[in-house]
């Protein structure tokens, strides 16, 4: 009788010990996933940068076209990677030539420059730039 | 201590091992069954969750080219998950005003990678005014944009 509760006891338990390593398992990677979760709202909570500048340099070229300098400053906390941008002008996806770093650090610059873009003189224009997790600025230039 | 009570206390011990073995297989295979479940619907979670992205157009300027079979606008799409998706016209929904659009092409036409820029052209004609836009993913992840046409 003693014998065979105690090896009832033994089997039952190793069942449960089965059991609670894997469900752990899971448990750990949901666990591991609402980090990771919590970590990339974080990240985009802290992302803030400005447009500091923009200036233009027209080219004399058929059809007009010019040539463009635009300062970007991480007033954030999160690190930016400068290639993981996206520029719009007047809505359309324009792609910059040279970056002069390829982070943007905290409270640090970055100069971006665009060649060839189409306008004329004293023409204007909507620049849009987005960061690689979505956070957007607007600015207004005249060539 | 006679055989019979021997015999008798083996019986007992087989029975009451035989019992726990079924308690324990049962238990053990449920929470397999549970495990499993669980890890199946945590990745499905985990990629819901990795995938993001956004409509980054200029709401008041989207590129359009006119077209005998319409005016075909390209809006931008920005992959800001940790995952790249598929980025096809079978893998994506396009509603726009409440209506699904059938007529559309993606580029790329495969995936998109994360911080990768696709284009989704649209055939249609739309009125001028203002106008919704609703893309959505393989998964269910879906982004809304109001934008106008002049």
């Amino acid at each position: 009788m003693g014998f065979s509760v105690a090896a009832a006891f033994l089997i039952i338990m190793l069942a449960l010990f089965l059991s609670i390593g894997l469900l752990g398992k899971v448990i750990l990677d949901n666990a591991k996933n609402v980090y990771l979760l919590n970590e990339n709202k974080i990240k985009i909570y802290n992302t803030n940068f400005k447009i500091s500048s923009v200036n233009t340099t027209p080219l004399l070229t058929t059809p007009p076209t010019y040539d463009m300098d635009v300062v970007i400053c991480n007033t954030g906390s999160t690190t930016l990677s400068s290639a993981k941008f996206t520029f719009l002008v007047d809505g359309k996806v324009v792609t910059p030539s040279y970056y002069n770093n390829s982070y943007l650090y905290p409270l640090k610059c970055v100069r971006f420059n665009f060649t060839n873009l189409p306008g004329a003189p004293n023409s204007f224009h909507v620049l849009k730039v987005v960061s690689e997790n979505g956070v957007a600025r607007y600015a207004t230039y005249t060539v | 201590m006679g055989f019979g009570e021997t015999a008798a206390h083996m019986i007992f011990f087989i029975a009451v091992v035989l019992i726990a073995s079924s308690v324990a297989a049962t238990m053990a295979i449920t929470t397999q069954k549970i495990s499993l479940v669980m890890k199946t619907e945590s990745e499905h979670v985990k990629n819901y969750l990795a995938t993001s992205f956004e409509i980054i157009n200029d709401p008041t300027n989207i590129p359009n080219t006119t077209t005998t079979a319409g005016t075909i606008y390209t809006f931008y799409i920005k992959n800001t998950g940790t995952t790249s998706f598929p980025f096809t016209p079978d893998t994506l929904t396009v509603v726009i005003d409440g209506t699904a659009v059938s007529s559309f092409t993606t580029n790329p036409n495969g995936e998109l990678q994360p911080s990768q820029v696709g284009m989704i052209n649209v055939t249609i004609n739309l009125a001028a005014g203002d106008h919704k836009l609703i893309v959505v993913l393989y998964n269910g992840v879906s982004q809304s944009f109001e934008f106008r046409t002049y």
